[in-house]
């Protein structure tokens, strides 16, 4: 990109946004992409001289992941969801008819330029199934009709709007100024939420005492997002109580309060932060990982779109209570009016002397940058999200050290989940008690599950830890058409998939565990009887060898070969023995590998041939598959539309 | 390690463990893979390498693992884990749960692994093949599609690159990164696509892009110059030193049937560790370059060199030294046990003292600081991986000594060592070394460094030859050295210089640091040598010993390895009025004046010792044993024969013998301070500043071009503002002239001193002495 003075000045400002300039990579590749569509070799070289390292560790970075484009795409680029959920409700059938509507293929541009296709993995919106994003704005609840109707809109130049973005699409280009850090000033335009994301605060506010809505509360409210909005709701009351707070206090509180992290491993948050060393002399860190990329995961991402202060009022009493005056959220790139709305509420929380020096006269600091990613599961790990965003490429870290002594830029760092952190504030407001009054004896609290999938009425629920998938299921309307359920994930596709027996598990960090499970992200993901589970766990599997980030053999090697043999299977090409072999593979992968990626790589499978050898042996004796896509599409004529 | 080591020495803790049921003590901070290895147990692994940090990423390396009675739930990756107390380790030999681990990562290892056994490099060699049969199953099971890639693709014009075959170990990556600084091949895609890279218009040109090719566990990586030309059970290998620079690398040279095929690097943990150079590893080509001289010859009437017999040509050469006042230029090539040779046979077949080693530009002031301060010492790596701050003279490490370099680096990297380097402008390599930079323009030395006051006991000052070409600058460095207490080392460019200097092949040197005027020495050694006197009168240097030649006082020369135009472009024609006897190896600019040239053995064929800039000894034997060839030494024994004045030398043992038997002398020189006056620049002019890039026209590079395509390109250095008055950009061509000639390069812009330009001493369409003669001092620089 030829340079202008201009240009100089807004690469030093994003630069000038890190402790260490190396971190500045991944904004300036998106600002690249800004200027040139894609990342050009030449940008490569700018970007190398500007931060003064070899355009070699420039291109591994701009390498690995998959936001960042080799060739020119079109003016509108088009994602089709197309993991396991959003594939099998009619994602694969959109894609499929897209490619043949605009005559191109996977990662192909149109021949005017104005609209590319890629299936995309999971966006963070499975409520919403069948997802298509544009230009990483929202199109919720797709058909292959209404997916025409919008590339088409894209060809005339008059594309529809997003469904939870601004008024207008913005164009690639733009967009990717954005994830740039570059406020556009389109944060106010869209909805606050959609049907899907409202449906548990409906129902708990039509009665229903299971529910706990807390951090949703506001969702329903137009303005829900902006800091007026917050503070109507009593926002930023939690910061002035916890700033007269000793920061050790703090931390007791949240140890007290029993919450544990939200994020999947539901490591008890309090005990964390305590394992900062104090009087250290050192810089810390305080991030927050919003990388939300685990299939079946949508709950951060909502919540950032309708409620982003509440995070930034829980990550202000985190740092304090660790003592860090440097904090960044990480946040995937592929929602763009998240990232806006999110970036808008930072600067107004500093425009109110939330954020920057001497917060509310206290004498604390605390500077809050928004760092974007760019497309790489594996950065929800969160020694490869450190890596990331120290500037290299995503791939996960020796522990020991751990975070907690040597985290980012080799200083002690907490790194927490988005849902974790917004939960603070409330804690400190309404007290360490009334948190562990909720939930069961060790998951204390309230959470937000994700119900998605051939449910009548998908949507967040936020109650206390324990509920039953049975209760859920019943206030979420039922299955859909009445179809009995057959498996379903508890906390997205890396936990053993359960079915119909567990209906009655109480869905709590021990209740999942003991069943066989883990309770992860309480992504809970419904399939009923016309699914497929083979083609289910296939396109999972699918998903690992895509997000492999391939530092390890176990991994790298081993979804290549379990994507290949579950092919096969699925097209019941094999024999009995394959069945053995594959789990013998998961035995060499889960447990053998560098982090748990590979492990979430094999538990649909060990657990899907557990529950449903008899399926798969079925793929065997017919040559093929006994299920038709059709029947578990939402878009057949037997499904809700077309 | 002698008794004062062991004692400075801190008390390591040791740590007990047990490894498949035996103890093991180690000490702290071992990794559990090392510390199987002391019990002879070879876990398998392929990322983990002793000299770079843990990844823990192949995982082959994995076992059981029980401490404080808790097991690991899984098996942990040794490479990894450092050893606790009580710790119990279970590896594939006594663990089924290991053993079934490692073998189902080596099956996932070979199932995108190409099998191109056959026709790759490193079969026979290879650790994966090796841990495929001891650590993985018999067959197996993968019966679907291998990723593969276009092979091999050059990321270098030396390094191949077949990705296909490369198991993603980084140990390349990590290497490039990590010990040299160079990361120019990074690992790029995610995946199983993952391969390791260039970016593609800045290809692998790192001076130690060989040692990837050394470390990479599979064919990866190979050297284009050995691709597809042998096998491991073709060759032999024979343990060498390297006869380029001073560092003083261990080596392995791998010969067959007589010629050699490739080299390594060797293992010494002291010197160069697992490392070594691009120049070292694969400039050998010139020992079988077409104009190797194989017969005596002799000049006839007709003025052509024709072959002679050894008898013939012996009486010729020992006539016309007899016949002469005669002088020796020994070169900075020899080994050890030569140039006692050429230093014995100076003293006692010609009688004089005017011997000099030094083929470059030198000073009086070098050769009096070289006999007073460095000969009969030692400096070594250890004070430089021990010192609180170094500071380079004259000296561009990467460029003049890249093990040396590498030392400095890992401390540069490991605890921030404090660098200072006294030079015009701040190279690749000072900047790498985040070194402070004094500006200062070629001249100007002595004043900048007689500001420096920062140093300590525990500092060093290094000391290039070319600070030789500075007046009063080393007279400055010692002054620093004797205020701050710092060890001052003296790193030549050469590998036999020091060799040279201990064996007294200098006019005011005899062997083992005697000082020629030092009558006691000399009585000492003449005893020694069985001899009733020794020339007394301190002798003439090379440039000294060329004038008299040329005023027809000195009629004979004795030459080793010299080029005369590493000196003055007039040499060779000066030269030639004596009467020379050459030993050489190749047709040269002196053997093409010579009336006698004996042919000697390259460093390959004979055996010898290097002693490098630590004054650290190194003996090898020959790896090509049989060679026809002979050590100078034994030709010169031969010759001193026929002149009636034996050395009594017939052997390369003869004479490492009898060096080792001379001791050293207690007493030095005193030096003399010599100060220095800027140099003075006219107005419009540039101050010519140069030294030689490690790879450059040098002819023991020749006939390696796969190594020359990575050199530096040639560029002149100049400020922007010097850019600016001349109109050009960067990549414009400028024109570098004395009256003598002119040089026309592109030109490069830099933070230089204002006044200089610098350009590459000896590289294409840079050969500074040959066009322009002189090193530095006053030029023209015009726009081409």
């Amino acid at each position: 990109m030829p340079l202008t003075d201009s240009d100089n000045l807004v690469m030093d400002s994003i630069i000038n946004r890190y402790p260490r300039s190396r971190s500045a990579i991944m904004p300036l590749l998106h600002l690249a992409q800004s200027k040139d569509g894609y990342v050009t070799p030449e940008s490569i070289e700018v970007i190398a001289k500007k931060l003064n390292l070899e355009s070699a560790e420039v291109s591994a970075v701009a390498t690995f992941y998959t936001q960042y484009k080799r060739g020119p795409v079109g003016e509108y680029h088009v994602g089709v969801c197309t993991n396991t959920l959003c594939a099998i409700m009619g994602g694969d059938e959109i894609f499929e008819s897209l490619k043949e509507h605009l005559g191109v293929e996977n990662n192909g541009v149109t021949q005017d330029g104005k609209v590319s296709i890629e299936h995309i993995e999971c966006n963070a919106a499975c409520d919403y199934a069948p997802v298509v994003m544009a230009n990483w704005e929202f199109y919720d609840n797709q058909s292959v009709e209404s997916a025409k109707d919008l590339v088409d809109s894209m060809r005339q130049g008059n594309p529809i709007a997003p469904t939870r973005g601004p008024d207008k699409l913005p164009t690639w280009k733009e967009n990717s100024a954005l994830l740039a850090g570059i406020n556009d000033g389109l944060a106010n335009q869209g909805v606050s939420a959609g049907k899907p994301t409202l449906l548990g605060l409906k129902i708990a506010q039509s009665g229903n005492k299971k529910l706990t809505p807390e951090l949703t509360k506001s969702y329903d409210q137009k303005d829900s997002f902006t800091l007026d909005g917050y503070r109507r709701n009593g926002g930023y009351k939690a910061i002035e109580k916890a700033l007269n707070m000793s920061p050790d206090d703090v931390i007791q509180a949240v140890k007290d309060s029993g919450l544990r992290g939200r994020g999947g491993a539901g490591f008890p948050t309090g005990m964390k932060w305590g394992f900062i060393p104090q009087g250290d002399n050192k810089e810390h860190y305080f991030v927050v990982n919003a990388d939300e990329s685990e299939p079946g995961t949508c709950k951060d991402t909502p919540l950032m779109l309708a409620n982003p202060h509440v995070l930034i009022e829980g990550i202000i009493i985190g740092s304090y209570a660790i003592r860090a005056k440097h904090a960044f959220i990480y946040i995937r790139g592929e929602v763009a009016h998240v990232i806006r709305r999110v970036q808008q509420a930072i600067e107004d929380a500093y425009k109110a002397g939330l954020l920057g020096k001497n917060i509310l006269g206290k004498g604390f600091d605390l500077d809050l940058v928004l760092h974007v990613g760019a497309g790489a599961y594996i950065c929800g790990e969160e020694t490869a999200l450190l890596d990331s965003l120290e500037g290299f490429r995503g791939q996960p870290r020796l522990r020991p050290p751990f975070p907690a002594i040597a985290g980012l830029y080799a200083r002690p760092t907490v790194v927490n989940n988005v849902e974790s952190v917004a939960s603070v504030p409330a804690i400190i407001n309404n007290g360490a008690q009334w948190f562990s009054s909720l939930g069961t004896e060790k998951s204390k609290g309230f959470t937000l599950y994700s119900l998605s999938g051939h449910v009548k009425n998908p949507g967040q629920f936020e109650a206390p830890l324990g509920i039953t998938l049975r209760e859920l299921i019943d206030m979420a309307g039922g299955m859909r058409n009445g179809n009995k359920l057959k498996f379903w994930t508890p906390g997205g596709s890396s936990t053993p998939i359960f079915t119909d027996e567990h209906l009655d598990i109480p869905l709590d960090y021990e209740g999942v565990a003991a069943a066989g499970s883990m309770l992860g992200t309480k992504a809970l993901q419904i399939f009923d009887e016309t699914t497929s589970v083979v083609r289910a766990v296939l396109r999972w599997t699918e998903f690992y060898k895509h997000e492999s980030c391939g530092k390890c053999t176990p991994c790298r090697e081993g979804t290549w070969w379990l994507v290949q043999i579950l092919k096969d299977l699925d097209a019941g090409k094999g024999e009995q023995a394959d069945l053995e072999k594959l789990l013998d593979l998961c035995d060499n992968i889960a447990g053998r590998s560098f982090c748990a990626l590979a492990d979430g790589a094999a538990s649909p499978i060990i657990s899907s041939i557990k529950y449903f050898r008899e399926e798969y042996l079925e793929h065997l004796r017919i040559g093929g598959s006994p299920f038709s896509p059709a029947a578990s599409s939402l878009l057949t004529s037997d499904g809700v539309k077309v | 390690m002698s008794t004062q080591e062991i004692a400075t020495e801190t008390a390591v803790e040791m740590i007990t463990l047990t490894i498949d049921g035996f103890e093991v003590s180690v000490p702290k901070g071992t990794l559990v893979i090392r510390a199987a290895e002391k019990l002879g147990i070879q876990i398998p692994r392929f990322c983990d390498h002793p000299l770079l940090d843990p990844v823990g990423a192949c995982r082959q390396c994995l076992v059981e693992i029980e401490v404080n009675g808790r097991k690991f739930p899984k098996p942990q990756a040794s490479c990894t884990i450092p050893v606790e107390p009580g710790m119990i380790v279970n590896t594939q030999l006594t663990s089924a749960v290991a053993d079934k681990a490692q073998q189902g990562v080596m099956e996932l290892l070979l199932i995108n692994h190409p099998l191109d056994c056959p026709v790759c490099d490193k079969g026979g060699e290879c650790p994966l093949q090796n841990q495929a049969m001891s650590n993985g199953r018999e067959e197996s099971r993968f019966e679907g599609t291998k990723r593969t890639f276009e092979k091999p693709i050059n990321i270098s014009s030396q390094v191949l690159l077949d990705r296909e075959r490369c198991i993603l170990c980084a140990r390349c990556t990590r290497f490039s990164e990590q010990i040299a600084g160079d990361p120019f091949i990074t690992l790029n895609e995610r995946g199983a696509l993952q391969q390791v890279g260039i970016y593609e218009k800045e290809p692998f040109e790192s001076y130690f892009s060989g040692n990837t090719v050394q470390i990479c566990p599979v064919g990866a990586l190979t050297g284009a110059s050995y691709r597809f030309r042998a096998r491991p059970f073709d060759l032999i290998s024979t343990p060498s030193a390297c006869e380029h620079c001073a560092s003083g690398c261990d080596m392995r040279t791998d010969v067959r049937r007589g010629k050699t095929l490739r080299r390594l690097a060797g293992d010494d943990a002291a010197v160069n560790e697992e490392w070594n150079c691009d120049k070292g590893r694969w400039a050998f080509k010139y020992v079988n370059a077409k104009d190797r001289i194989t017969n005596p010859l002799i000049r006839d009437e007709s003025g052509q060199l024709r072959e002679a017999s050894w008898p013939e040509a012996l009486a010729l050469a020992a006539k016309g030294l007899k016949q002469n006042r005669s002088a020796v230029l020994v070169g900075g090539r020899a080994t050890l046990e030569d140039a006692y040779g050429y230093s014995k046979f100076a003293r006692i077949a010609l009688n004089t003292n005017d011997i000099d080693f030094r083929s470059r530009l030198t000073s009086k002031e070098e050769k009096n600081f070289l006999a007073s301060h460095i000969v009969g010492t030692q400096v070594s790596y250890k004070d430089l991986d021990r010192a609180d701050h170094v500071l380079l003279l004259g000296f561009e490490a990467e460029e003049e000594s890249p093990i040396v370099f590498l030392r400095l680096y890992k401390q540069v990297k490991k605890r921030e060592l404090k660098i200072t380097a006294v030079a015009p402008f701040a190279s690749r390599g000072n900047k790498k070394l985040k070194a402070e930079l004094i500006s200062t323009p070629a001249g100007s030395e002595a004043s900048a460094i007689s500001k420096i006051s920062n140093l300590s006991n525990k500092s060093v000052i290094i000391i290039g030859e070319r600070l030789s070409e500075s007046s009063g600058a080393i007279s400055a460095a010692v002054a620093l050295a004797t205020n701050s207490g710092a060890k001052l080392a003296w790193i030549p460019r050469r590998a036999g210089e020091r060799g040279a200097l201990e064996a007294g092949a200098l006019s005011n040197l005899l062997p083992g640091a005697r000082p020629v005027s030092d009558n006691a020495a000399r009585v000492d050694l003449q005893a020694a040598w069985g001899v009733s006197s020794l020339p007394s009168n301190p002798g003439l240097d090379s440039d000294e010993i060329v004038k008299e030649v040329e005023k027809g006082n000195i009629g004979a020369l004795l030459v080793g390895g010299v080029d005369p135009l590493d000196i003055s472009p007039d040499y060779q024609a000066i030269m030639e009025k004596a009467f020379i006897v050459s030993l050489e190896i190749r047709q040269s600019a002196v053997t093409q004046i010579a009336d006698v040239v004996l042919p000697v053995a390259a460093v390959v064929e004979k055996s010898g010792t290097f002693i490098n800039w630590e004054s650290r000894a190194k003996f090898f034997e020959a790896a090509v044993p049989d060679s026809l060839t002979r050590s100078d030494v034994r030709i010169l024994s031969m010759l001193a024969d026929e002149m009636g004045s034996s050395i009594n030398l017939p052997t390369v043992s003869s004479a490492r013998d009898e060096f080792n038997s001379l001791g050293t002398w207690h007493n030095r020189e005193s030096f003399t301070t010599v100060s220095g006056e800027a140099t003075k620049i006219a107005n419009g002019k540039a101050n010519l500043c140069s030294w030689r890039l490690l790879l450059d026209s040098g002819s023991m590079q020749d006939g390696e071009n796969n190594l020359a395509g990575t050199a530096h390109p040639s560029v002149a250095i100049i400020s922007k503002s010097r850019a600016d008055s001349l109109g050009v950009a960067n990549g414009d061509q400028i024109k570098i002239s004395t009256p003598r000639g002119e040089i026309t390069l592109a030109c490069q812009i830099d933070s230089i001193d204002e006044d200089s330009v610098w350009v590459p001493r000896n590289s294409i369409n840079s050969k500074v002495i040959e066009s322009l003669g002189i090193t530095s001092g006053e030029v023209s620089v015009v726009r081409a």
